[in-house]
């Protein structure tokens, strides 16, 4: 009987440390929780001394600018992203949280693989081959990476005026086979984009 | 009528070779195009392949070196898409193909490492669970034997202790 009792009773610590010992277990392996994001930065040859804010920036034409952007992933996985270079004025709408600005002209686009948790560097080389005026307004020639000019029509500014460049983050869904503007988060797509002021000299 | 029949003749053939062409463009632009989609559509098979391994438990730094890999194949599919569109066909294909058989050795390489994460995951979270179950017997035991333990420290401390037969305090 006294036996029985020792048995039960060993049965129910062993059960209830076990519970313990592998709630423990579980917890010390499970991943800890975090927040995904895909980070982007643009800066130009100095790094962060050379940092571009949304500032007023005079770019001489023919000068060959010689920028890089800073993509961070922390989205748990790696990722193809695609950088959307854009070309708008003071008048131009921007991209917001959910919506790209599909209507204003893409000048090029540069895409990379990033593994999880890496910061990677994409250069970006930009030129303003040439600028011409039509009807009162400047219309550019820019030229990205090497690749032919093109034009910033129907985008264009009074003499004098002020351009922005506006980048525009896009990641690869696998799902749909194609690139979607930011980068999935919980409940639906983050937009991400960056906009830097200049003015043609 | 009859001197009508050679000239529809000729006519239906030369329609119908025409048609010919027009349902198969040539072999040679069909195949180089289709080396650069299958260029496209390996990069996103080795991102997919990255990623699988990644669920598998494989760590960023095994899986670093392949996204630079893929990062080369990214490239040469670019430029085989930039000679594709310029109508070089054979540096297209070349470019092509390059890219093809990195994003493949990618996908291998990702499979590898995801399927050895897989082992080596399973293998730990197995060996830290025996220990938990160990260590709840271990703690079982201790707890349900505690008054035995303690009476054999007692006993043992006791076999230790000197005898102290109080002699030399008679004698002084």
């Amino acid at each position: 009987m006294n036996t029985h009792r020792r048995f039960a009773l060993f049965l129910i610590l062993f059960v209830s440390m076990s519970a313990i010992f592998s709630s423990v277990t579980f917890y010390a392996m499970s991943p800890k929780p975090s927040q995904s994001f895909i980070g982007l930065g643009v800066y130009s040859q100095r790094g962060l001394q050379g940092y571009n804010p949304n500032s007023n920036l005079t770019v001489p034409r023919g000068q060959a600018l010689n920028w890089s952007f800073a993509v961070t992933n922390r989205m748990n996985r790696a990722e193809f992203v695609m950088i959307v270079a854009r070309i708008g004025n003071s008048s131009t709408s921007t991209p917001n949280a959910t919506t790209p600005s599909t209507t204003l002209p893409e000048l090029g686009s540069m895409e990379r693989f990033i593994n999880d948790g890496a910061t990677s560097r994409i250069n970006f080389t930009w030129t303003i081959v040439s600028s011409n005026q039509n009807s009162g307004l400047v219309y550019l020639n820019v030229s990205i990476n090497g690749q032919p000019s093109l034009s910033s029509a129907p985008v264009g500014t009074k003499p004098g005026g002020f351009f922005r460049l506006i980048f525009e983050l896009w990641t690869f869904d696998p799902l749909s086979g194609s690139f979607q503007y930011g980068y999935p988060a919980q409940a639906s797509q983050m937009g991400t984009w960056l906009q830097v002021w200049f003015k043609p000299s | 009528m009859r001197m009508l029949r050679p000239r529809s003749l000729t006519l239906i053939t030369c329609l119908l070779v025409s048609s010919i062409f027009l349902i198969t463009p040539p072999h040679t632009v069909t195949a180089q195009s289709n080396e650069v989609e299958a260029a496209k559509q390996d990069l996103v098979q080795a991102l997919q392949a990255i990623q699988t391994a990644e669920q598998q438990g494989a760590s960023n730094s095994d899986l670093l070196p392949l996204t630079i890999q893929l990062n080369t194949a990214l490239q040469y599919e670019q430029a085989a898409d930039a000679f594709d569109r310029q109508g070089n066909a054979t540096l297209a294909q070349q470019d092509a193909i390059q890219s093809i058989n990195i994003s493949t050795q990618v996908s291998y390489q990702a499979q590898s490492i995801g399927n050895t994460a897989q082992t080596a995951t399973l293998y730990r979270t197995t060996l830290f669970y025996v220990l938990a179950v160990l260590l709840a017997l271990l703690s079982a035991v201790l707890v349900l034997e505690t008054q035995r333990i303690r009476h054999v420290l007692r006993r043992r401390r006791l076999l230790r202790a000197r005898i102290d037969y109080g002699g030399n305090e008679h004698a002084s």
